[in-house]
């Protein structure tokens, strides 16, 4: 009977040590179930228990009572005396919670267990039974109740009592336990840890576990690391697999292990505790755990160490690649490395991708965890290689890309993700320069398509590539041209669709056209003729016979082009091949087509460039031609057309030049001309200038006033310039003997004294002069003599005054006309005084005596005259300049004073010469 | 008669004879008609005596004269007659060139050359008509720039300084380097007067090829003269009495721009009298004027 107690008292001591384990020792989540509520049946067989053992002990008062009933009862009660507690408990709670919404006013009072009746039994029942059996259940129950009421130390004295005296009792390892539960949680290791270890001298028993868990612990807090590690590895020993795992503390000892492992600074010392007893099928998870654990602690380099070692120590671990993306983790997100969680990733796909040992060997059947880990690390690095690569220009990248993508491709062939994977491939070959292969994965990736677009769209693709083919120097460009074409042919409704046919047409047309295959070029173009818009394919063609050679092929195009487009550079590209084919025919020295062309090349396109020097050219042909009429006409044409670019004026310019010295007055025609059409005033200016002087040389005067009064009149010439226009004009109209419009010109230029510089102002004065001085050589020293001799007298000496004032303005360049004119008015004087008019009634005597005293005082008047001449050939002597005046001064000198200055050059007639004939060598049988 | 043409031997050549070998001269008749091959060994002497006409031509143009009647002799080619005319002409026996240019022509030889040739003759004896005529011809054969030269010559000659204009030009634009054109561009401006134009063109010449250096310095001389640049002009007569050290004709000029223009007497003196050293002409002249110089030397000229 008494076992039976016992194990009725026994089972109900373990379900609260297991309900103690479970708050003090397990770290997972609790899941409350909550019970039914007490019915009142239930409530009164419950009540019923605790009065069977009130009646029981009261009915036996002080008596011996019968251990077995009594111990039987007791296990009632207390089951009884819980569960109403508890419902009085719930009861409280239910209360409470609606005195706290306000739904009742009394606060309801907590309720408390009270085993006092059953521990004052009990105790006495204790004092009087030391021995015997069932002395150390008595004991058990009171000390149980004591506990439960709250009686702690009491509790623990009468467990420490049953240490002491009952140790062959069947609850000693309970109590021993409970004892090492209240040290530890008191704090009192050492006592604890010696209570526990009276559990684990009992390897069978159900607290051994728990005791060797909590001794871990005690070692744990004792910072003995490595004892707490050896003694939850046991525990884990004994719960990882088989039955105990259900209920055991696995969980709970492994990650009590790896809290223990993560106190421990050097990671090689972790190996090497954890390995003590070679490995074990949990260690693995204890490593993970641990790395897990360190990186929360942010001990990166100690994870990373972690995670390391476990592929080297299980290299056959099943979940090897969530390790490896563990460590790309690491890398990536907490290290900042992103090349080395690549690295890691990179390993992760070749190391246990489907087609590799390690995976045959672990997942014979496959693993949709593994697969989905692999595949999106597959997508992910291989596009992040390509992207890589591509940035950084770097084949190596892209070559791990491209093996990304097919170790996918392989690995998955049924994913829906193989054709944008392949697309992908395909992109990272092109992206290497590895064009060729490029092609064939286009081909390959078009054909998963079924979109026609997209699919037309990668066949483009695959055409660029093949473009690209066909520039290297190194290709059988003949060979890619057609391959290019038969993929085109192939998939020609699908590019149609993607709307990039006519690119592609023009792409292969390009390539037909350098390897010089003119003709297929144009055949792949002429389809396009017959589009909405046939002005690109039209424009093609004419590029293609302009490279063929055949320009008037070429010609017909772009009329064609002309026709069907307002674009100006159709027109332009017109002009420009007629300008080519007219330098082709004057090369060939077919002149009349050269001008026939060049005009039409004008004609093509009147306001263009090349049809301005298609222009010129023609003007310059028909200036070599001296065809000036046409040359003329051509001038016109240019200046209308082109008014701001002077391509007319100078037509008529280079004319003018041309005949300038044969035909000079048709020159200053031409000139004038030029001045007409110049956009620009200055150059128009000139061009008068150039005409009029030429007109003043051949003595057209009039025509030379018309210009240099255009000229005067034209706004925006400087003042120096005018002033030597107005000196030219009076100078002209003077020479026209139209002497006051003459005046008033120089007028109009003395008006500017001041303004411009001195020498035209003395110029102008010079000028004015010479109507006087005419006057004054005009006049004869006739009969009265006094009279006439008087008047030119007065006429000198106002000459003389003037020049010598315009001496004094020291213009060097004018004073030896100055003085010459000095000379010849004095000369003239004493010649009109050697010549005068002798008086009637003189006798030949008397004539005699008056052309002596006339020699007389005529003589003074030539040595003044000598004297002026000299000073002009002094002046030019001075200066070396040696202009007409000086020559003038020297040519009175050498008359006045022959001795002195009459010397004759020794000039020889200057003759053509003729090319010397030179002797021939004889020819014959050479 | 019968001149000799180069034919080439159609049977050899297809034999497969060397081009020399399968050669032969052929001998033509003054019509220009095919008479007869020439054998080799005369074919050879007339070579030998080509090769002396033109080593004789500059030191002893007489002997060479007679070498070339002598080819004459042996076979009238044109090549000996068209050498005959040039040392003709270099001897100025003008009427002796023209004839043997014509004879030339009617043994074959190349009428461009020959007319060309003539126009010179005839314009070197003042038949200037006959010189246009010629030069016409030879433009009528081809066009080429010394033909063009020539007839533009032949205008200048005859005063017709428009059309020697237009056709200098034409020469120009055949040959723009030709040194001669140059020269004879310059001498028409300097005959129209335009100095300026004239010393534009002198000064393009640039070598002596094909041009007389006393004629270009003396025109180049004179034009400076014209336009006043008399120290210009002193240095080109300083360079003609220079290189025709018994031209006296420089000294004198040298002397009147020393005296009269640079007012130099002791330069005027020297050039005057070493004129006086070279020649007699003018010496009373030039006596006077070494007096005047001293007298100015004296009053306080250089």
């Amino acid at each position: 009977m008494a076992v039976s107690a016992d194990r009725n008292i026994l089972w109900f001591a373990a379900l609260s040590v297991f309900m103690l384990l479970i708050v003090s020792c397990q770290a997972v989540e609790q899941v409350v179930v909550k019970r039914p509520k007490m019915t009142m049946e239930e409530e009164e067989a419950q009540r019923r228990k605790i009065d069977e053992w009130t009646g029981y002990v009261n009915l036996i008062g002080n008596n011996e009572p019968s251990m077995d009933t009594l111990l039987r009862l007791t296990d009632g009660y207390f089951e009884a005396k819980e569960l109403l507690y508890k419902k009085d408990l719930e009861d409280y709670e239910e209360k409470l919670a609606r005195y706290n919404k306000g739904e009742i006013k009394v606060k309801p009072k907590q309720p408390r267990q009270d085993y006092g009746l059953l521990i004052g039994y009990f105790r006495k029942l204790a004092d009087r039974y030391h021995y015997g059996e069932g002395a150390d259940s008595i004991r058990y129950a009171l000390g149980y109740a004591l506990y439960d009421q709250g009686d702690i130390g009491e509790a623990i004295a009468v467990f420490e009592e049953i240490t002491r005296n009952y140790p062959d009792s069947d609850y000693l390892l309970e109590v021993s336990f409970r004892l090492g539960e209240f040290y530890f949680e008191t704090g009192q290791m050492g006592v604890a840890l010696d209570n526990y270890k009276r559990i684990l001298d009992h390897p069978l028993s159900i607290f051994y576990e728990k005791g060797m868990y909590k001794s871990g612990w005690i070692h744990y807090k004792l910072d003995d690391y490595g004892e707490a590690v050896k003694a939850f590895m046991v525990v884990a020993d004994r719960t990882w697999e088989g039955e105990l795992k259900k209920g055991g503390l696995f969980e709970e000892s492994i990650s009590s292990m790896v809290m223990t492992l993560s106190h421990i600074k050097d990671m090689e010392k972790v190996i090497e505790l954890i390995s003590a007893e070679d490995y074990r099928g949990y260690t693995p998870l204890v490593l993970t755990n641990l790395g897990d654990r360190l990186i929360d602690e942010t001990r990166y380099k100690d994870a990373l160490f972690v995670y390391n070692k476990l592929p080297e120590l299980f290299p056959d671990d099943p979940g090897s690649p969530f390790l490896y993306e563990k460590i790309a983790e690491l890398y990536d997100v907490y290290m900042d490395d992103d090349a080395s969680a690549l690295g890691a990733r990179w390993n992760l796909i070749k190391n246990f991708n489907p087609a590799t040992d390690w995976y045959k060997k672990n997942y014979p059947g496959g693993s949709k965890e593994i697969d989905d880990l692999l595949s999106k690390t597959m997508v992910d690095i291989s596009k992040t290689y390509h992207l890589r690569g591509k940035k950084g220009k770097s084949i190596d990248d892209l070559n791990m890309a491209i093996e990304g993508y097919r170790i996918f491709l392989v690995s998955f062939p049924d994913s829906p993700e193989v054709k944008e994977m392949n697309l992908l491939l395909a992109e990272a070959l092109f992206d290497a320069g590895r064009y060729p292969e490029a092609v064939m994965e286009y081909e390959k990736s078009a054909m998963q398509y079924e979109d026609v677009a997209q699919r037309g769209e990668i066949i483009y693709s695959a055409l660029l590539t093949y473009e690209i083919i066909f520039s290297d120097e190194a290709s059988d460009k003949g060979k890619t041209v057609e391959s290019a074409k038969e993929l085109l042919d192939n998939y020609r409704s699908d590019v149609t669709k993607s709307g990039k046919l006519e690119t592609v047409l023009f792409r292969i047309s390009n390539m037909y056209g350098k390897i010089e295959e003119y003709t297929k070029a144009r055949e792949v173009i002429m389809p396009l003729t017959r589009l909405k818009d046939p002005v690109p394919a039209y424009k093609r063609l004419a590029e293609l016979y302009l490279l063929e050679g055949n320009l008037a092929s070429a010609e017909d195009s772009y009329l064609n082009l002309v026709r069907k487009s307002d674009d100006p550079v159709f027109r332009d590209r017109l002009s420009t091949l007629r300008y080519k084919m007219a330098e082709e025919y004057l090369k060939a020295g077919e002149f009349k087509e050269a001008e026939d062309k060049f005009d039409q090349s004008f004609a093509a396109h009147p306001g263009g460039k090349v049809g301005e020097s298609a222009l010129m050219k023609l003007g310059l042909i028909y200036l070599k031609n001296n065809e000036i009429g046409k040359l003329r006409s051509i001038a016109y044409k240019a200046a209308k057309a082109y008014p701001g670019s002077g391509g007319g004026a100078m037509l008529f310019v280079e004319a003018g030049r041309d005949i300038e010295k044969e035909d000079p007055l048709k020159a200053a025609e031409l000139y004038d001309e030029a001045s007409s059409v110049s956009p620009n005033p200055q150059d128009a200016g000139n061009l008068l200038l150039a005409a009029a002087s030429i007109y003043d040389e051949k003595k057209k005067y009039v025509k030379a006033e018309r210009l240099l009064k255009r000229y005067v009149g034209m706004s925006g010439i400087s003042t120096e310039k005018k002033a030597d226009a107005l000196y030219r004009l009076a100078e002209v109209q003077l020479k026209m003997e139209k002497q006051d419009r003459g005046i008033d010109t120089l007028r109009a230029l003395l008006n500017m004294k001041g303004k411009v510089d001195k020498q035209i102002i003395v110029r102008a004065n010079l000028l004015l002069l010479k109507g006087r001085r005419n006057t004054y050589l005009n006049v004869k020293l006739t009969q009265p003599f006094e009279k006439t001799l008087m008047e030119k007298t007065t006429l000198l000496n106002g000459l003389l005054k003037d020049y010598s004032a315009l001496a004094r303005e020291k213009v060097a360049i004018l004073l030896p006309e100055i003085f010459f004119h000095m000379g010849t008015a004095l000369e003239d004087f004493r010649s009109a005084l050697i010549e005068a008019e002798r008086p009637g009634d003189l006798t030949p005597e008397e004539l005699d005596e008056y052309k002596f005293l006339l020699e007389e005082k005529a003589y003074p008047y030539e040595e003044q005259a000598v004297k002026a001449y000299t000073r002009s050939l002094k002046i030019g002597r001075k200066n070396g300049v040696f202009d007409e005046w000086v020559e003038k001064s020297l040519d009175r000198l050498a008359d006045l004073r022959p001795a002195l200055y009459k010397r004759g050059f020794d000039e020889k007639k200057l003759k053509p010469l003729f090319i010397r004939p030179e002797i021939v060598a004889f020819e014959g049988g050479l | 008669m019968r001149i000799v043409i180069l034919v080439l031997c159609a049977a050899a050549l297809m034999a497969g004879c060397a081009p020399s070998q399968g050669r032969k001269a052929v001998v033509l008749d003054r019509e220009g008609r095919r008479d007869s091959v020439m054998d080799e060994t005369t074919e050879e002497i007339i070579k030998t005596l080509f090769d002396d006409g033109a080593k004789l031509e500059r030191e002893d143009p007489e002997t060479a004269l007679k070498t070339y009647r002598e080819i004459i002799e042996i076979a009238p080619v044109w090549e000996a007659y068209y050498n005959s005319a040039v040392i003709y002409a270099k001897l100025e026996e003008l009427k002796g060139a023209m004839d043997a240019l014509y004879t030339a022509l009617d043994y074959g030889g190349p009428p461009v050359k020959i007319y060309n040739t003539l126009a010179g003759i005839y314009l070197a004896m003042g038949e200037n008509k006959k010189a246009v005529d010629a030069a016409e011809t030879s433009l009528s054969y081809e066009e080429s720039s010394s033909a063009f030269m020539s007839l533009a010559n032949a205008y200048h000659a005859a005063g017709n300084l428009k059309r020697a204009i237009k056709y200098y030009k034409k020469a120009e634009r055949l040959d723009s380097e030709s040194q001669l054109l140059h020269y004879n561009l310059a001498v028409l401006w300097y005959d129209m007067g335009d100095y300026n134009e004239a010393l534009r063109e002198i000064s393009k010449i640039v070598s002596a090829e094909g041009v007389d250096v006393r004629s270009v310095l003396t025109c180049r001389a004179q034009i400076h003269m014209r336009l006043g640049e008399y120290e210009k002009a002193l240095k080109d007569f300083a360079e003609l009495a220079n290189k025709y050290p018994y031209d006296p004709s420089p000294y004198k000029n040298m002397g009147i721009i020393h005296e009269l223009y640079l007012d130099d007497m002791d330069s005027a003196l020297k050039s005057y009298t070493t004129y006086l050293e070279r020649t007699a002409r003018g010496a009373e002249d030039i006596k006077l004027w070494i007096q005047i110089v001293k007298s100015r030397m004296k009053r306080g000229g250089k």
